[in-house]
């Protein structure tokens, strides 16, 4: 064990070694057409180039949320279409007909004043 | 938004510009900026294959602007990126099925050593078996842990050690003809 770990310790780099690691070239040109190969890979991947602002999810979405208020809208207006209007209280009617008869008079009178008045 | 930026622009301010515009034109400046060094770490991995190391750019660009989103703020750009280049470097060693862990391939080593006698410490360490070079080129040069390089191969950190023993001593082995000259 003890052995094993000398071993370890002079296998570790001498100043002069780690010098030449730390001297190596750090930064490697590639070829110019790769640029333009990985522009055309994430293009067709519509990860570059012009986008629109909503995603695919989201226009879903949005179409998924447009029909849910369209169909909403629709169950709306069939049940209003379809409600019976409420019974009136007997005595409500009898107030509705008065009025009733006494804008009636009034507009024959109207139509009288009109006569006249020509 | 406009698409022309200050050559002093920040990383992260081209990285917004990428995940919210697709602005190509960030793109270009991110890719000039640190695509030298990813691809070094590549080429190295890759035991100096060009076509591989092309690809791998290609594949860590890719994968880079796939996982905007994932990165760490206080994550330096340049080194997540190598990050990324070293682990596809590593899935295209491992798909060509020349990353071996077990046994010595130094024996393979000293029947090539006459032939290959005369290296630079370039050459030395891309003409070393894949597993080797692949934990040489993470812990000596990219900095990894043996922890880290033991997560990222799927190996464990007394694996790691033990290879980096074996790559040492075979880079000394390739070099030895050389410094022997030289002295």
């Amino acid at each position: 064990m003890h052995d094993d770990q000398r071993s370890f310790d002079e296998n570790e780099w001498t100043a002069e070694e780690r010098a030449s690691l730390a001297a190596l070239s750090a930064d490697r040109t590639p070829p110019s057409a790769l640029k333009q190969r990985t522009v055309h890979a994430l293009r067709d991947r519509g990860q570059l180039g012009k986008r629109s602002r909503f995603s695919t999810p989201m226009i879903l979405g949005l179409l998924l949320a447009a029909s849910v208020v369209f169909v909403a809208g629709a169950l709306v207006g069939y049940v209003a279409a379809n409600r019976r209007p409420p019974a009136m209280p007997e005595r409500a009617v009898a107030v509705t007909r008065s009025v009733a008869q006494l804008d009636s008079a009034d507009s024959a009178a109207q139509r009288t004043r009109h006569v006249v008045w020509y | 938004m406009s698409n022309h930026f200050d050559p002093s622009v920040t990383d992260d301010d081209l990285v917004r510009a990428v995940r919210r515009d697709g602005s190509e034109r960030a793109f270009g400046m991110l890719y000039d900026r640190h695509t030298p060094r990813a691809y070094q770490t590549a080429w190295r991995i890759l035991g100096g294959s060009q076509a591989d190391a092309d690809d791998a750019l290609q594949e860590t660009w890719i994968r880079a602007i796939d996982s905007l989103d994932t990165r760490r703020a206080d994550a330096e750009f340049g080194a997540w990126l190598r990050g990324i280049a070293a682990h596809v470097a590593v899935d295209i060693v491992r798909r060509h099925q020349r990353l071996v862990f077990d046994g010595d391939a130094d024996l393979a080593l000293d029947d090539a050593e006459d032939a290959i006698a005369r290296l630079d410490l370039e050459s030395a360490i891309t003409s070393l078996p894949p597993g080797y070079r692949t934990v040489l080129v993470l812990h000596d040069i990219e900095g990894f842990t043996h922890e880290e390089i033991a997560e990222q191969l799927g190996i464990t950190a007394g694996t790691s050690k033990g290879q980096l023993f074996k790559a040492r001593r075979a880079v000394r082995a390739r070099l030895r003809p050389r410094i022997e000259e030289t002295t």
